[in-house]
């Protein structure tokens, strides 16, 4: 029944070895890593407080004092980048757990016990899928306030069904494995069933999934917070940030650095999943 | 079942998911915090017992939650979306002078994304594993990871504001305005060639481009990794070897062998990623103030405007399910197996 306790470490160090070998995931690894280093020691990294004003000294062209410039109101753009790693990054990663969460208790439901609570919950996945993804989270965080947990929350709300699809798929291709007719013949009552034997076989490709997906979830946050229904000032948030330079149009330094930082986490995390993509496929490890 | 059948089934399938779509936004809208009274009347009227009262009585808000939505969905089997509060008008002529433009946007940009991206993804699977392909995917990655927010106002900056070589935001130049009523489709380049105003048309063509190509980045990296997969997948095939092996050119086996049949996930991937450019107009049209049904899907979510949310949802539902339709039809047009099995 436990099956894949004998096959998973000699796949895992296979895994490992073509992860080593491909350029694109280590640098993806390397540029994640980073920026939770950064996040983790972010006031030990910032040359200088993120909430800090110096009305004087408002914005500055990057210098050498400030290597980023600064913004309307003084404050030290790359401090506040590198502070903004601190929302950003749990934030995507309370958006995906989250939604794993949902999407494992609902997909595997409905995929296990089958008949009217697989249509019941497969149709309101349906139906949530169905609704404009931007637009539901708009009008959830709109609804709901401005808010850091608010706004997640409304990701969360367009983030599951995904999730729940991909578990109950898992789920059923699994609950016709022998080991789980041998688990039933033992005597097992369904739920021990359910939790013992088919969901650890399915929480991989999840995880592996919910990894991948960790940038799309940044870059979604950082939109809505952008729109102005994410993150409030003065919160050091990328989106909020690069927002606020609109109105600074031609000091192009105030939105042009927290995109970069955007852009380089959501790359970090997209390079790590074509990466991690490519070394689980085995047709594909095949190949190269 | 023959085609008809198929599509026919497909639109009825399309009811359902339209009152499940109705029927969220309606919970959502009821659910929340969120007071629309509080959002459209200032802050004097609201201290106002009669005002409040009228806007709750004109609006519907004083009646039970399920005679609303009663009431909202026998008036949308009638075509009747409801009044927006925010614009006082109805919902369903909003969206009908809103929608060209995002129409125009949203096929520009995925034409660009095809253009762009199928050429680029051959090219990537050809040279597997040469320079060629991995800067194809390294900046086909780069594209997905990109904030369309940030490229557009970072390419505004460069292309408007330094250089110069393209104009600012909105749809014509400042001052310039095309009649509304004498329009015909209400897409301008469209509507500027068939009155042969040329004039116009460039203008018109000038403004479009940018949001377009910036709109276009993020699919357009899907494309191209789909492309270069599913091609990679094909080339492997037997009838690929047979067609090299009767001595065709590479260039025949490629185009008119290989293409044809690795472009299957590649018009799945356009028809499902449509959602990704229905979130970036928003982004996109409220950037360069651009008026479409991004931008007012956006006006009307932070003015808590339920009747217009509801609306723009439905519609942007039943256009993603009609464009997923014209994906599984064109499937029939890619792949003749199909076709045979279909009669």
């Amino acid at each position: 029944m436990n099956q894949t306790k004998s096959f998973l470490p000699e796949e895992l160090a296979k895994t490992l070895r073509y992860f080593r070998k491909s350029p694109l995931a280590l640098t993806g690894v390397t540029i994640v890593l980073l920026w939770v280093l950064l996040s983790i020691f972010a006031s030990y990294a910032a040359p200088y407080e993120p909430l800090k004003q110096d009305v004087k000294n408002r914005l500055q062209p990057p210098s050498a004092d400030h290597l980023m410039g600064t913004d309307q109101l003084g404050r030290d753009i790359l401090s506040r980048i590198i502070h903004g790693g601190r929302i950003s990054l749990p934030i995507g990663l309370l958006v995906v757990t989250m939604s794993t969460l949902i999407g494992t208790v609902l997909g595997s439901l409905a995929g296990y016990l089958g008949g009217a609570v697989d249509t019941t919950l497969m149709r309101l996945t349906d139906m949530v899928m169905g609704f404009p993804a931007i637009i539901l989270a708009m009008s959830i965080a709109a609804a709901l306030g401005a808010g850091l947990e608010k706004s997640t929350l409304a990701v969360v709300v367009v983030w599951w069904p995904n999730y729940a699809r991909i578990v109950r798929s898992l789920v059923i291709s699994v609950r016709e494995n022998e080991y789980v007719m041998a688990a039933r013949s033992l005597g097992c009552r369904e739920s021990r069933i359910l939790l013992k034997t088919v969901l650890p076989n399915c929480i991989a490709p999840a995880i592996v999934m919910a990894t991948t997906d960790l940038g799309n979830a940044i870059l979604t946050f950082s939109g809505l917070s952008f729109l102005g229904l994410g993150a409030v000032p003065p919160t050091p948030e990328w989106g909020t940030m690069v927002a606020s330079g609109i109105l600074v149009f031609d000091q192009w330094w105030v939105s042009a650095f927290p995109g970069l930082a955007i852009l380089s986490i959501v790359m970090g995390f997209n390079f790590l999943g074509d990466g991690l993509r490519d070394a689980l496929d085995p047709r594909l490890r095949r190949g190269a | 079942m023959n085609m008809q059948q198929f599509i026919l089934r497909r639109l009825l399938l399309m009811i359902p998911l339209l009152i499940g779509i109705s029927l969220i936004s309606f919970i959502i809208s009821h659910s929340v915090p969120g007071d629309p009274v509080a959002a459209h009347l200032s802050q004097k009227a609201m201290e106002n017992p009669v005002i409040v009262a009228t806007f709750r009585q004109q609006w519907g808000l004083d009646k039970p939650l399920w005679q609303q939505y009663w009431i909202y969905l026998k008036n949308l089997v009638r075509g009747n979306m409801g009044d927006s509060i925010r614009t006082h008008r109805p919902v369903l002529d909003d969206l009908r002078q809103f929608l060209p433009a995002s129409a125009e946007l949203a096929i520009g940009a995925t034409l660009c994304s095809l253009f762009v991206g199928v050429p680029f993804g051959i090219i990537s699977a050809i040279q597997k594993d040469k320079i060629i392909d991995h800067i194809v995917r390294v900046i086909s990655l780069i594209g997905v990871s990109t904030p369309v927010f940030w490229l557009a106002l970072i390419s505004l900056y460069i292309f408007y504001f330094r250089l110069g070589w393209l104009p600012g935001p909105g749809r014509l130049d400042a001052g310039m305005e095309l009649d509304v009523k004498a329009s015909l489709t209400g897409i301008y380049i469209i509507d500027s060639l068939l009155r042969w105003d040329l004039n116009t048309f460039v203008i018109a063509l000038k403004h479009l481009l940018l949001p377009t190509l910036v709109l276009g980045s993020g699919t357009l990296g899907i494309v191209t990794r789909m492309t270069r997969s599913s091609m990679l997948e094909v080339l492997a095939q037997d009838y690929i070897r047979t067609a090299r092996g009767k001595g065709l050119r590479e260039r025949a086996v490629i185009v008119s062998h290989a293409l044809k049949n690795a472009l299957i996930p590649t018009v799945t991937v356009i028809g499902l990623s449509f959602g990704g450019i229905m979130a970036g107009t928003v982004l996109i049209e409220t950037i360069f103030t651009w008026p479409g049904i991004g931008r007012y899907a956006y006006q009307s979510c932070i003015t808590l405007d339920f009747p217009a949310i509801m609306g723009v949802s439905i519609l942007i539902a039943i256009i993603f399910s009609v464009v997923n339709l014209l994906v599984d039809v064109s499937y029939a047009f890619l792949d003749p197996r199909l076709r045979v099995g279909s009669n």
